[in-house]
């Protein structure tokens, strides 16, 4: 199916620049937010806006794909997904601004780019 | 399926000239053990360390840990599709070092985590204190990509398993306990009043250091399957999974499952064990609910009546436990949920991203985010210095002395949502 991808993770928008990825300026929050418009605008979640394990508000970048037609309505339950996504970022970030040497950025990046590698074929078959 | 545990009770750890068990004692040939690894050209070095309870001693960042074990008699050996030729394993007779484990450190991406500490507080809140490790400090050639990285130290620790494994195949064991479960048909039917329960074992299997291989196949890759329990004790599930390290199911744990050894136990008494479901928990939520649907339909054709489900991570498989309960509950399975806890350090925050009034019975193994301070040790094997940027520690955890403030989340194993795990909920 098509989808829209958002993200502001670098690798994913160098490896990937044939799905125009949708470069989110900031932080995991922020990409949060451009996803949570999306889906009050009718776009649906295709993947879970938390990273498998890692703690939303510590790491630096992230990569969500929404459906790329938007409904008449709002999808409940991404926006159900969306909220909690929101309230696990509140309850993680940390007191003062993340910073990282940049090879464990580095690392943030290529672990965000594998899990959404990992959904890829799922995404790409999907009805 | 009949499985015969021998279990050989390691009391001590040593080196020695020659690979063997004698009186409870390890002896492990640090060269041979060596030299086996480094046949596997994307290792550039290899340490072996020995590590015993109450040592000073502190592993970091901890990727697996395993337990050395053998086939003995039987088809297969340990470890199918990765160590050993893809063969049905879980009968027959397999031979455990009991008390012993191989761990595997080495730093593959910059926040790995994982602490095991020897002594000292921090030991009390992982099972792997009690155990005689054998470590392995791996570095990779330079420029090796991370998925090879991976893959390479997390073989290395599976063949330093069975090759320690081997040295008790012509030993002895202590006990031997007998695991045997039939076909669901004549399970059923031997015991038509008590009530059938199924076991639904929730595998990570997100991309990198958060994947399961089950007979060497990436469990993102499967639909949702019955498993023989005996399977799972002879290393048919593997992990390749650590980050957060608290609630990862390490390989040990696959091999130790206590939910599938408490459900043998009480087999035949108060409940029918008719076997387990393994699923996985994947990036999509087209995935989520495929794989959601597809289990509990196999729990209900099998026919059970109640399941139990455990958790692997947190957070987002939060979902697809939700998701597990709702769609068993809804077949009129009665389901019991096994997961940890991400309450915040005073507790007060909710725990789970994902809630169901269906979710009714939940055991909780603990809260992750509660604070430790971990004093120094004399000897740290590893790189200290992953402290500073692992999930549970924040910029400051690793002091100047040495010492550690951080969540539980950092401690291997604290949070096992198998219930592998020393933390108890006690009234007072």
């Amino acid at each position: 199916m098509e989808f829209l991808t958002l993200t502001n993770n670098p690798a994913v928008k160098e490896k990937y620049p044939d799905l125009k990825p949708v470069w989110v300026e900031g932080g995991v929050d922020e990409v949060y937010r451009r996803a949570r418009d999306l889906v009050h605008k009718g776009h649906r979640l295709l993947t879970h806006p938390l990273s498998s394990s890692l703690k939303p508000g510590r790491i630096p970048y992230k990569t969500v794909a929404l459906s790329a037609k938007a409904e008449t309505t709002v999808d409940l339950m991404s926006l159900g997904l969306m909220a909690a996504a929101f309230e696990a970022w509140e309850k993680t970030k940390p007191d003062v601004p993340l910073s990282f040497p940049a090879q464990v950025a580095a690392d943030y990046a290529l672990v965000d780019l594998a899990v959404f590698e990992s959904a890829l074929d799922s995404l790409k078959n999907a009805p | 399926m009949r499985l015969e545990l021998g279990k050989i009770p390691i009391r001590n750890v040593e080196f020695g000239p020659a690979t063997k068990v004698e009186n409870g004692t390890l002896y492990v040939n640090k060269e041979e053990l060596r030299a086996l690894i480094l046949e596997d050209k994307s290792i550039k070095s290899c340490e072996v360390d020995l590590a015993r309870p109450g040592e000073e001693v502190r592993i970091i960042p901890v990727k697996d840990v395993i337990e050395p074990r053998c086939k003995v008699s039987g088809p297969g050996g340990i470890f199918p599709g990765l160590v050993s030729k893809v063969e049905t394993v879980g009968s027959g007779r397999t031979h455990v070092l009991k008390g012993a484990a191989v761990v595997t450190t080495g730093k593959i991406v910059g926040f790995q985590e994982g602490i095991i500490d020897m002594t000292g507080p921090g030991a009390k809140y992982t099972p792997f204190s009690q155990t005689y490790n054998v470590v392995l400090n791996l570095q990779p050639v330079d420029g090796l990509p991370q998925h090879d990285h991976e893959r390479a130290v997390r073989l290395a620790g599976l063949k330093a398993a069975a090759y320690l494994g081997e040295a008790g195949k012509n030993v002895e064991p202590e006990t031997v306990e007998v695991y045997e479960l039939g076909s669901y048909l004549e399970t059923a039917a031997k015991y038509p009043n008590l009530p059938k329960v199924v076991y639904v074992y929730m595998l990570q299997s997100q991309g990198l250091l958060h994947d399961t291989w089950v007979y060497g196949v990436d469990a993102k890759r499967i639909l949702p399957s019955l498993i023989h329990p005996n399977e799972t004790m002879d290393g048919a599930i593997v992990s390749g999974n650590c980050v957060s390290a608290c609630d990862k199911n390490t390989t040990y744990h696959h091999l130790n499952n206590p939910v599938i050894a408490e459900l043998y136990k009480r087999h035949g008494k108060d409940l029918c064990f008719l076997g387990c479901v393994i699923t996985n928990e994947n990036v999509t939520l087209a995935d989520k609910q495929r794989s959601s649907s597809y289990a509990a339909k196999l729990a209900h054709m099998i026919g059970a009546d109640a399941a139990i489900v455990t958790e692997e991570g947190f957070g987002n498989p939060d979902a697809d436990l939700i998701m597990n309960c709702n769609k068993l509950e809804d077949y009129g399975i009665k389901t019991v949920l096994i997961t940890d806890e991400y309450a915040g350090r005073d507790g007060a925050s909710q725990s789970l991203a994902d809630v169901s009034p269906k979710a009714d019975a939940v055991v909780s193994t603990g809260n992750a985010n509660e604070l430790i301070d971990l004093p120094p040790m004399k000897k740290v094997i590893g790189d200290a210095s992953a402290a500073n940027v692992i999930a549970g520690g924040f910029a400051g955890a690793l002091h100047d002395d040495g010492s550690i403030t951080a969540e539980l989340q950092v401690i291997t194993g604290v949070n096992c949502e198998l219930g592998y795990s020393n933390l108890r909920a006690t009234g007072y």
